[in-house]
């Protein structure tokens, strides 16, 4: 037990930890080529173990290719460093007056990497799209999906039956007693091209034989996943549904089939209708906001764009509508969100705002104040003790 | 000693629930009646969206264009067709494939030409979706079958289209006509002022009819 406190609170294990973390971000920066930002962060730095494989196309890539180089995933390193940190701490450390600000400085930087967890646990990340005079309560993420089964029977809301995209694997069984039937996932597919039988007469045989995919024909082809940044995948998947008496069909589902694009596919199931959709996953705000006007300032003359604001309102069932401007680098910040302006599109008649939700967001601030605070107070120390040594040297 | 045994323990504990979190299980909500989007009226002059400088996280693409059907859709080719040249021409997008607008001095009018793969819900849900938009009820398949009869047409290249006419009761109209080519729907739509498509009506349809798909 003494020799593994010994190994954790070294200083050596510290500096192994240090390269580590430089070769991670090395690779994981190579890698962002390949998987995209969001990809080679989640591979990298929000895992226990990283593996990079030695890019085809580089030079020997046939030959070398199946090489995989495997690195301690940025949460090992991040508990390791943690461990490391308070171990040498406390063997190391003696608190006396003179070191309170390095005490400070080492909370503050147990206090970073505790928020950097919290930020890969609990930060969501969406956008939100909103037309001028429209308006959204929803914002939607490309990177996940959710097949979703939508009762529109009340007048007064819709209820949604959500499965994440997680649970949707090949062969996967889920029972739905909430809906009163079972789904089996035939193929899950990240990426899928869809064609037709009438465009593609060779092409393969549909498998749906229900909703709107057996109506039109329509087939998927698995596709190898598009992890450019500003990529989006196809995903689809065949489902077999069964009810209580006895099976609903086989049916295909895609976010590309959308509620702006296809008529809804319905289920009948128990007396009621559902909508089934697999759409980007959403998220429900508790308010709407509403986009009065977007503009979109470009340097006189020229196309470089100048500036991006969304005016808009935030409509809160039950209270007064608050006003609000969204601009570069001028977030608003509403309700445990905060909405960056992001994109627009429409000929500039409908605007993106990112989404953004973490209740953690404060905690790397108060990181960094320690830290400051704490080597600010470590500098005065030693600034007034080399003043006092100097002014006695020169009495004396 | 007995710290670092509570340090290990938490840092376990923050590893376990780090991973475990990840599990999501199926959730049943509420949410506000939304308001449902119109399928061909809604599929937007498709502008890229740009993403703006100097924010932070993840750039935008422009989901208001979807990927596969934007892939699929951008590949068939438009038609040669002669468009009157008093509609003033309008940006273009992979789905749309023709846009324009047109004034008169009692309004004004819209013209679109979109593809589609496949038949996207069947003509009858499509009509019915037109009908909706100036106010009118949904016709009955019977209906659609004596629309069809009355007004089938043949285009410049041989396909055969129908077209329908629908005036509403709150002013705005429709003349819109559906060309099945190359395993593709292919609406052509006017939507205005009553006024407006009523006057141009003839020249919509002889726009129509001039298409000339390219040879497959």
């Amino acid at each position: 037990m003494k020799s593994l406190y010994r190994f954790l609170s070294s200083l050596k294990l510290t500096v192994v930890l240090l390269a580590f973390s430089i070769l991670l971000v090395f690779f994981g920066t190579l890698d962002q080529v390949h998987y995209g930002i969001h990809e080679a962060q989640r591979r990298y730095f929000e895992s226990f173990l990283a593996l990079w494989q030695y890019p085809s196309e580089w030079f020997g890539g046939l030959q070398l290719s199946w090489f995989k180089l495997p690195l301690p995933g940025g949460f090992t390193l991040g508990i390791l460093l943690l461990v490391n940190l308070c171990c040498a701490h406390f063997r190391y450390f003696r608190l006396s007056w003179k070191r309170s600000g390095i005490a400070i400085t080492h909370l503050g930087v147990v206090v970073l990497l505790v928020s950097g967890f919290l930020v890969s646990w609990l930060q969501e990340e969406s956008q939100m799209w909103i037309d001028e005079g429209g308006q959204s309560n929803y914002a939607e993420t490309h990177l996940d999906n959710e097949l979703v089964f939508i009762d529109r029977s009340n007048p007064d809301y819709d209820e949604v039956v959500s499965i994440p995209q997680s649970l949707l694997r090949d062969g996967a069984h889920i029972e739905l007693p909430q809906l009163g039937l079972s789904l089996n996932v035939v193929d899950f597919m990240l990426n899928a091209g869809l064609g037709t039988k009438m465009q593609n007469p060779n092409g393969p045989t549909p498998r749906a034989d229900r909703g709107a995919a057996a109506r039109m024909g329509l087939f998927a082809v698995e596709k190898a996943p598009d992890y450019s940044d500003k990529g989006i995948n196809t995903t689809t998947a065949i489902i077999e549904l069964e009810g209580a008496e006895g099976p609903l069909g086989t049916w295909l589902v895609s976010n590309v089939m959308d509620e702006h694009r296809f008529p809804p596919q319905t289920l009948e199931v128990g007396g009621r209708t559902y909508e089934v959709y697999l759409r980007f996953k959403r998220t429900y705000l508790p308010f709407s906001l509403e986009l009065k006007k977007f503009t979109h300032d470009k340097y006189p003359g020229t196309d470089i764009p100048k500036n991006f604001a969304s005016d808009v309102r935030i409509l809160t069932p039950g209270e007064s509508p608050q006003p609000a401007l969204i601009y570069m680098n001028h977030p608003l910040r509403h309700g445990g969100f905060t909405f960056y302006q992001a994109s627009f599109g429409k000929q500039d008649t409908a605007s993106m705002l990112q989404v953004v939700r973490n209740p953690s967001w404060l905690v790397p601030y108060l990181a960094v104040t320690l830290v400051g605070i704490g080597m600010c107070i470590q500098f005065l120390i030693h600034l007034v003790r080399f003043t006092t040594r100097r002014s006695a040297q020169s009495r004396s | 000693m007995r710290l670092i045994s509570c340090t290990a323990g938490a840092l376990l504990s923050l590893a376990l629930l780090l991973s475990g979190c990840s599990d999501e299980q199926v959730t049943t909500y509420r949410v506000p009646k939304e308001e449902r989007p119109d399928l061909t009226a809604t599929v937007p002059a498709a502008t890229p969206a740009s993403t703006s400088p100097g924010q932070p996280g993840m750039s935008g693409p422009a989901m208001t264009e979807m990927p596969g059907l934007a892939a699929q859709t951008s590949g068939f080719q438009a038609p040669q067709w002669s468009a009157p040249a008093d509609w003033q021409a309008q940006p273009l997008g992979s789905m749309r494939k023709g846009s324009w607008t047109v004034s008169t001095g009692s309004g004004s009018a819209e013209i679109s030409v979109l593809a589609f793969p496949g038949n996207v819900g069947g003509d009858l849900a499509n009509i019915n979706r037109w009908a909706n938009q100036v106010g009118l009820g949904a016709m009955s398949p019977a209906q659609l079958d004596s629309e069809r009869a009355a007004h089938t047409f043949t285009i410049a290249s041989g396909e055969q289209g129908f077209y329908v006419h629908l005036d509403g009761p709150s002013g705005q109209s429709i003349a819109g006509a559906i060309i099945t080519h190359g395993g593709a729907s292919w609406f052509y739509k006017m939507m205005g002022d009553t006024a407006t498509v009523q006057a141009q009506t003839p020249a919509f349809l002889e726009f129509v009819r001039s298409s000339r798909f390219p040879a497959q």
